[in-house]
This record gives C-alpha cells, structure tokens and sequence, in this order.
C-alpha cells in the first residue's frame, strides 16, 4: 500500500469510527462523548488565546475535565499526537475548581454544579475557555454550552462571558454556533 | 481586400480562441479561489457538524452565475451539504474521486464543464471536500457575444475600408491607371506626344507632371536623334559617293598607267626589233656596196683618174664605217634582247683573265692597271660583266694624256657612299673603276652614255664608234644595277656601279669588300 493509500484509508476509519454513529442513530448514543470530546479539540482551531494564558513558553495546552470524566479514554485518543497553538496537548482530570490551575480549556460535565465556572483559576482573567453541559451553564458564568437539538449537538455560546474574556474566537465557529 | 478580411476573421477568430481558453483559465482559477474560500468557511460547519451552516455559504455561491453546482462531502462519501442550479448540471455527483476521498485537491475540464475539489482542512487533516462545478456554457454565453461583437467590428472596419479604397481609387489609383495607359502606348506606339491630364497637386500630381515633362525631353531627344541621324546619312552619302568616284578615278588612271607600261613595253621590244631587223638587212646592201666598189677600185684601177680613184677609196671607208656602225648597233640591240646567262661570277678571276688578255695592248701603252681591293663574287653574266670591265679599263687608257696612264680597280660593301651617291645596301657591292685620264667636263657628263656620242673627233683618242658607254650602262641596268661618275678634266675619271651580290649575298660582299 501507498503512504497516501494508508492515509486515506486512515482518515475514513477515523471518520466511519467519529461520525457515522452520531449521525445515524442521534447524539444520545454510546459515542455522544466520542464526538464532544472531538468538538472539544475543535475548538483549539477556533479560538486564539493570549500568550500570559500559559505559564512558560514549554508550557503544554492543557485540557481539564472536572470529574467524573464522561470520555473513558475518549478524549485522550482524539488529542493523542496533536497540538494546540503549537503546543503538546495534555488531558487532565481535576476533582475542584482549585486543582484547575493553568487550564486554557476546562470542561464541566452535567454532574458538577455550574456555579463552580466561577471559581476556577485564571477564569476572572479571562484566560479559559469554559465548556459545559447543564442547562444553566451559561446563565452561571459558562461560555460554551453543548446542548442539543433535533438530536444533535448544538453549540451554545454566551456572548457576554466570551466578550468580557481575552479569548478570540473565530466568526466561523460563532456562525455555528446559537448565540445566548 | 479579401486578404484582408481573412485576415481579420482569422484574427477574430485566434482572438475567440484565446479569449476561449483565458476565459476559462480565470474561470478555473476563480473557481479554485472559491473553493478555498467555501473550504476556509465551512471548517467550522464541519468541526462541529452543522451542515446548516454549510448549506448557508454554499448558497452565496448563487451570486456566481457559472457555478453550476457546490457540495460538501464527508470522508466517507456522504453529502454534507448541497447546492445547485435548476439544470442537469445542478446535480452533484453521488460519489467525489479517490483522489478527494484522499483529501487531495484536484479539478477536472471536460467539455462544457469544470470541476474542481478541495479538502477542508480541520487543524491540519481534511476532515470533509468541497466540490464545485463550473458551467463552462456560460462562458460560451459571454463569448458569443464577444464573437457577435467582433463579427460587427470586422462588417464596420470592411464598409470603412470599402469607402476608403473608393476614394482612394479616385485619389491614387485612377490617375496612376492613367499613367500606365500612356506608358503602354507610349511603349506600343513609340508616340512621346501622349501626355496624361494632371487632376490634383498633390503627390500623384507631381508623379504625373514629372511623367509628362520625361515624355516631353524623350520627345526633344528622339526628334534631335533623328535630325542628327538624317544629317549623317546624307554627310555619309556624299562621302561614299565621293570616295568612290575617286576609286573609279584612280582605277581608270591606274588602267590608263598600265596600258601606257604596255605600249611602252610593246614599242620598245618593236623598236629592238626594228634595230635588229634595220641593221641586219642593212648590213647585206652595205656589204655589196663596199664589195663593189672594192671591184671597180681593182678592175677599173687603169681608167680612173686619182680623184676618181679617190672617191671610191671614200666609198669605201664610208660604207666600213657604216658596217661598223650597224655591227655595233647589232651588239647594242642583242644586250637589250637576249636572255642573260646568270650565275654566280667570281670578280676577281674575271678581272685577273681579263687584263691578262689585256697586256699586250696595256705594255703598248705602258699603262699600269692595278686591283686595289679584293674583288667579290657576284649573280650576273660573265660575259657581258667583263664587257663592262673591259670598255671602262680600255675608256681609262684611251682617253689619256699621262705618260703612265693608271686605272684602279676595286670593290665596296653595300650600301657604301661613293661619288656623291649612296646606293641601297641591296643594290649590292659597288665597284669603281678609277683613271687619271682627261676627265670629262660636268655639261657632258649626261651625254657620254647616249648612243654613238662622241665628245672628241672621230679619229682622236683612238676612234670608235661612241656606243662603249652606252652598251656598259645597258649591261649593268639589264643587271638590275645603276651606274654614275665622278670626274673633273685633267684629273681623272672614275665610274661606280652596282651588280646584285650572290643569293646568300650580304656577308660575302661585305666581308670582301672590307
């Protein structure tokens, strides 16, 4: 087989195994988590953050997902080998808002309270891209909703929390996105 | 005209084929920029997998009137979003190409159609592919109209060039055919009073005034050429009439000349004859005469008286003098009439023969002859040349007063001055004979050749006849030679003349003569 025989290959087996699920049988399916956790990568192409953001220049692009973690492994098999605003990606999981220091994306599952956005370090700076599940993520503080709709995952996004933020986030992934 | 309008539709039609194929280059590469800009556009739709979205900016597409249809496929075949125009073409494929299932760029020109897909790339994979498709008759459309736009500028630009060729015509074409028409008859008819109207002042004006003013100096020429020619051919006539009455004249004088030589030569030979034939017959009453009366002196002896006897002595003496008269001209007319015996006669044998038979009658009147120069040979007869030696030795003698007459005998080269004359060097040698006799005074120097002329008594010197000289000068001109004098009274004579020298003569006449 070619390189390019194997790369294609590749690409619809990552394609066939991320997608083909959600798309036939509804977001509501074993993969909804495979396909958030690929949304939640997404967003390092879609949204700039400022250099302070990091804690040094070798500093990685951390992503933090308050448990109880939703992805299994998931998450960590979407970023595995990727990088984020020229950075290595490192996934972890936090128990409190205090152990989420120097997160540039922080997601809070439906289990944990909204309220908790508020709390996490480096969010009254601006600096962190809030993702979150529950009904009143954004009225809470939150900037990113993953909500449903039609049996699809529809994002939702607070214009007030993103503006009063040092994120720049892309028109593109605001155009497909509901503004709240 | 034609070839122009060819080349124009030629022109218009490399224009439409180019303007074809820019056309669709810029069609290609705007549909590519779209494509770019579709992928750049839809990366967000497809990372979060709205095709809502997508179908949103697909529909912008509407505003580009040639692309026909735009889709957005997953990896794995699936539209993800459509769009599309109400015609055949509006239908996107079911399937895109491996190669953008590979989420390799490409693009595809058929006829009528382009197609063209980009990978959208999704934070450095192809994560979906955008297909458009471009209708390339709307392209045509466009340039239909450029071709109907050219076609109308090529029929303007032909009606122009009709116009202008017409007034042209009437302008540079119609006096110019003018032209031509006079040169041809000018050409054909050899006329040069054909003269072309000029119509206008302008540059063909000129060429027209300039044509008629060369027609008018051709003219002039041609007229003079001829008045010259005529002139000549009558100067020429005169000439040639002349030249040949002068021809006709040297002709009947040079005729007249030769019948003169003729009658000359004819009464010359009668007279020899005459000379001849007179004196031969003479010669035989003559003889009679005397012998009578030698009879009548002997038989009739007694009965004559002394001056009877006398007068027949007389008789006698006279008609021996006549006999020797008539001998001498028998001698003189044989010299002129009988063939010479040429041969090649060697002078100093003939000479030293010659005096040998000389010396009793030289020891008679103790002369002393002398050969002063080696004699040379010469082409002549024998005879008549010691004839000539010997008159002039005998003359030298004769006709002196010395108590030693003495005569010189010698020879000089060709061409050598003597006596006051210098004959050609092809006269051949001169020879002199030299006394010191009584000389001959210079009134008679012209005389003492003619016949029977004697300038002293008839019994003084020795007597004679008066032929000597006469017969020594007809010897040496019958032998092509000349002969002349030198002389002064009391001092001597000498007589130089000329005899053809041997055929390989020069050298030996010369050498001898030295």
């Amino acid at each position: 087989m070619t390189p390019s025989r194997t790369r294609a290959a590749a690409a619809l087996f990552l394609a066939a195994t991320l997608l083909a699920p959600v798309w036939g049988q509804g977001a509501r399916g074993a993969r909804e988590y495979d396909l958030k956790a690929t949304f939640l990568f997404h967003f390092t192409h879609f949204v700039e953050w400022p250099e302070r953001a990091f804690a040094s220049a070798e500093a990685p692009f951390k992503v933090c997902v308050m448990s109880p973690d939703p992805f299994g492994g998931a998450l960590k098999e979407v970023v595995a080998g990727e990088r984020a605003a020229g950075r290595d990606i490192e996934v972890r999981t936090v128990e409190s808002a205090s152990n989420a220091s120097g997160c540039q994306i922080v997601f809070v599952p439906e289990q944990r309270d909204s309220a908790t956005v508020r709390d996490l370090p480096g969010v009254r700076e601006g600096l962190v891209l809030t993702v979150g599940e529950k009904e009143d993520f954004l009225d809470r503080g939150g900037m990113v909703r993953f909500g449903l709709r039609g049996g699809r995952i529809r994002l939702q996004v607070s214009r007030r929390a993103l503006g009063a933020s040092q994120l720049q986030v892309s028109s593109k992934l605001l155009a497909v996105a509901e503004m709240e | 005209m034609a070839a122009t309008a060819s080349a124009l539709v030629l022109a218009g039609a490399v224009l439409l084929v180019a303007e074809w194929r820019r056309g669709r280059r810029e069609l290609v590469r705007d549909l590519e920029a779209l494509a770019a800009i579709v992928a750049d556009q839809t990366t967000a739709s497809v990372a979060f997998q709205d095709p809502g979205n997508a179908q949103q900016i697909l529909r912008s597409l509407h505003a580009k009137e040639h692309v026909a249809a735009a889709c957005i496929y997953l990896l794995d075949g699936r539209r993800f979003a459509t769009y599309g125009q109400r015609s055949k073409l509006g239908r996107c494929p079911e399937r895109v190409p491996a190669e953008a299932a590979a989420g390799r760029a490409g693009q595809r020109v058929a006829a009528g159609v382009a197609e063209l897909w980009r990978p959208v790339v999704v934070g450095g994979h192809p994560q979906a592919i955008v297909f458009l498709r471009s209708d390339l008759r709307w392209l045509a459309r466009g340039l239909r109209l450029q071709a109907m736009a050219l076609v109308g500028a090529l029929l303007l630009a032909g009606l122009g060039a009709l116009l202008l060729s017409l007034r042209l015509q009437r302008i540079i074409a119609s006096p110019i055919e003018e032209l031509a028409n006079a040169a041809t008859s000018v050409r054909e008819r050899g006329d040069y009073s054909v003269r072309v109207e000029p119509k206008s002042a302008d540059e063909v004006g000129q060429l027209v005034d300039n044509f008629n003013r060369m027609l008018a100096q051709i003219q002039q020429r041609d007229d003079a050429l001829l008045a010259t020619k005529g002139a000549l051919e009558v100067r020429v006539d005169e000439r040639t009439r002349a030249l040949a009455e002068e021809l006709r004249e040297r002709r009947r004088a040079e005729a007249e000349l030769e019948r003169k030589n003729r009658d000359l030569e004819a009464s010359n030979r009668e007279l020899d004859d005459f000379a001849y034939v007179a004196s031969h017959d003479l010669k035989e009453p003559l003889r009679g005469i005397h012998n009578y009366a030698g009879f009548l002196l002997e038989d009739y002896q007694d009965q004559l008286d002394p001056a009877g006897r006398e007068k027949l002595q007389t008789l006698m003496r006279l008609s021996g003098r006549m006999e020797s008269l008539i001998d001498t001209l028998l001698h003189y007319s044989r010299v002129g009439r009988v063939d010479l015996a040429i041969t090649d006669v060697d002078l100093g044998v003939v000479v030293s023969e010659l005096l040998e038979t000389l010396r009793p009658a030289l020891a008679e009147a103790s002369a002393e002859v002398r050969v002063v120069t080696p004699l040379p040979v010469v082409r002549a007869d024998r005879a008549r040349v010691d004839e000539v030696f010997r008159d002039l030795v005998v003359n030298g003698v004769k006709y002196n007063d010395h108590a030693i007459p003495t005569v010189e005998i010698g020879a000089l080269a060709p061409g050598s001055p003597a006596g006051g004359e210098t004959p050609p060097p092809e006269a051949g040698p001169v020879f002199f004979v030299r006394d010191n006799g009584i000389g001959i005074p210079e009134r008679h120097q012209q005389v003492i050749f003619d016949i029977f002329k004697r300038l002293h008594g008839r019994d003084a010197y020795g007597g004679g006849t008066g032929a000597g000289l006469t017969i020594v000068k007809k010897v040496v001109e019958r032998h092509e030679g000349r002969i002349w004098l030198e002389s002064a009274p009391g001092e001597g004579t000498t007589f130089y003349f000329t005899l053809p020298g041997p055929l390989n003569s020069g050298s030996v006449g010369r050498g001898k003569g030295a």
